[in-house]
Order: structure tokens, then sequence, then C-alpha cells
């Protein structure tokens, strides 16, 4: 059986945060709850580098692991969805979750944590399928349509991709054997700091290097 | 007295009526560990034929470049 998952390529991984912008707007997510968001690391710096997170849909999920209600369920093609109707916002799954994936919506009265939210794969919930309740409450159902997570879909760079674990991991091994690794990059530089730079991706390409 | 015990009486109706009023599900799931008891997530398709159609997808949308 397939198991479903998310892969962002950090090497083309722009930061346009489409996919965020693609999420919100599908599944209509409430302000202050982003189900996805695009992660920085070293901003600003040589060599910085942007990766989309949402939920991973965890094999061993510790979201489910530490809900003290168990509302957490693992569908047949590995994906980590839940109840609404018996989440009781809590908030331990968002300390388990090593992503911050879980989220709590702030708009009731006196700012009182709701139910949680978080990515569903876009496969909906609990609920029947293309339902107002469905919707309402989880989102889109797009897998019932036959179709894959929206922010993966519609990604320009294809950094984002979502599916199939088999075909995701097959498709990334492809590109990283296309790459053929980094040129060294060092021998080209003549100042220290250029040279812990790795170089940009596709140098070897335009460059005709190693 | 007779009079008090009846008001008494009639509060503790209208405050019960009130209270049982605002739930809109009397249902009460009992926790047990580990098991999940919330709504059967039941799909159009079966897992198989859904993941011949989502291959099919991934192949046609994640076309490299």
């Amino acid at each position: 059986m397939a198991r479903m998952k998310f892969l962002c390529d950090v090497d083309r991984c722009t930061e346009c945060n489409a996919c965020v912008t693609a999420c919100k707007n599908e599944n209509e997510v409430p302000w202050g709850i982003n189900r996805r968001r695009v992660v920085v690391i070293d901003d600003g710096q040589p060599g910085e580098k942007s990766v989309s997170v949402a939920c991973m849909h965890c094999t061993d999920a510790p979201c489910q692991a530490v809900c003290p209600v168990d509302c957490f369920y693992t569908t047949e093609d590995g994906l980590v969805l839940h109840d609404k109707d018996l989440c009781i916002g809590c908030g331990y799954c968002l300390y388990a979750c090593p992503f911050g994936a879980p989220q709590f919506p702030k708009d009731d009265l006196f700012g009182e944590r709701g139910k949680m939210d978080k990515c569903t794969f876009c496969a909906g919930g609990p609920e029947q399928d293309h339902s107002e309740e469905e919707f309402e409450k989880y989102g889109r159902n797009r897998l019932a349509e036959g179709k894959l997570p929206l922010c993966a879909e519609m990604c320009s760079s294809k950094a984002l991709i979502a599916g199939d674990a088999d075909i995701i991991s097959n498709l990334y091994r492809d590109r990283i054997t296309r790459r053929a690794g980094r040129p060294d990059y060092s021998q080209d530089q003549s100042t220290e700091q250029s040279s812990k730079q790795e170089p940009p991706w596709g140098w070897d390409t335009a460059y005709q290097k190693s | 007295m007779k009079l008090l015990s009846f008001v008494q009486y009639i509060t503790v109706v209208l405050v019960f009526s009130l209270v049982s009023a605002c739930s809109d599900d009397a249902g009460v799931t009992l926790h047990e560990a580990h098991v999940y008891k919330g709504n059967v997530d039941v799909h159009k398709e079966s897992a198989q034929i859904r993941e011949q159609r989502l291959q099919l997808r991934a192949r046609q949308v994640f076309t490299d470049r």
C-alpha cells in the first residue's frame, strides 16, 4: 500500500510562499492559522536554505502518541488525520510535534484556544466525502477527487513534491543523480569566505565543470 | 414552608432545563487508551483504486524539468 509523503527539495525552494497561499485559499484556513510555512535557514547569509514545512504525516506520529483523547487515526495510505469532534484543544500535540504542525485558532472569546487544525494532505477528515461539514472542519478533500495536495501541485519550481513515497523518492533520486554532486567550488575562489560557500545549484551545468 | 419548597422545585427544574439546553449533543464518548473512537473516515473509493489514481496524477503533475 502506498504511503503518502511530502518532500521539499531545499535546493529548488525559492521561498515564494505560494504553497502557503495555495493551502490557505484552497482550504479556507482562518486567519492566524498556517497549515504550511516556509522556514528559512541562515536568512540573508550566503547559502541560505528555504524549506516548506507542514504536517509530515509521520509513520510513528508523536502527536498521535501523546493525544490524551486519542483523536488521531492513520489512514490506509499513511495519512495522520484527526477528529475535531473528539479534540479537546489541550495542545499536547503541539509540544510533541517536531515540525510545529498543529495549529490552534484563537478567535473565540478571551483568546480561548480552539480545536487543533493541521494539514490533512488535502484528504479532508472523518466526515462524508465532499460534505459541507468536512469542508468546514478540515478543508478540501482533493484526494477523493484523484488530485494531490494543491501546495505541491502548484509549486512553480517543483521543489515541493507530494504523493506515493516510492514515486517521490525516485524522482528526488533522479534529480540528485542529474546534479552529480557538488563541484569543487573552493578551487575557483580566492577569498577564504567564498571558499566556505556552497556553489549555487546548477553551477556545473552552467559552467560544464566536473 | 410548602410554598418555599415548591419554588425550590421549580427553580431546580428550570436550572436543569436551561443547562441541558446548552449542549446540542448529549452523547458522551468514554475514553479508552490508544483506541480511536471518533467518526469513521469512509472513502468513496477503495485504497487501492485511490492509490492508482494518485500515482497517475503524480506522474502527470511532477513531470521533472
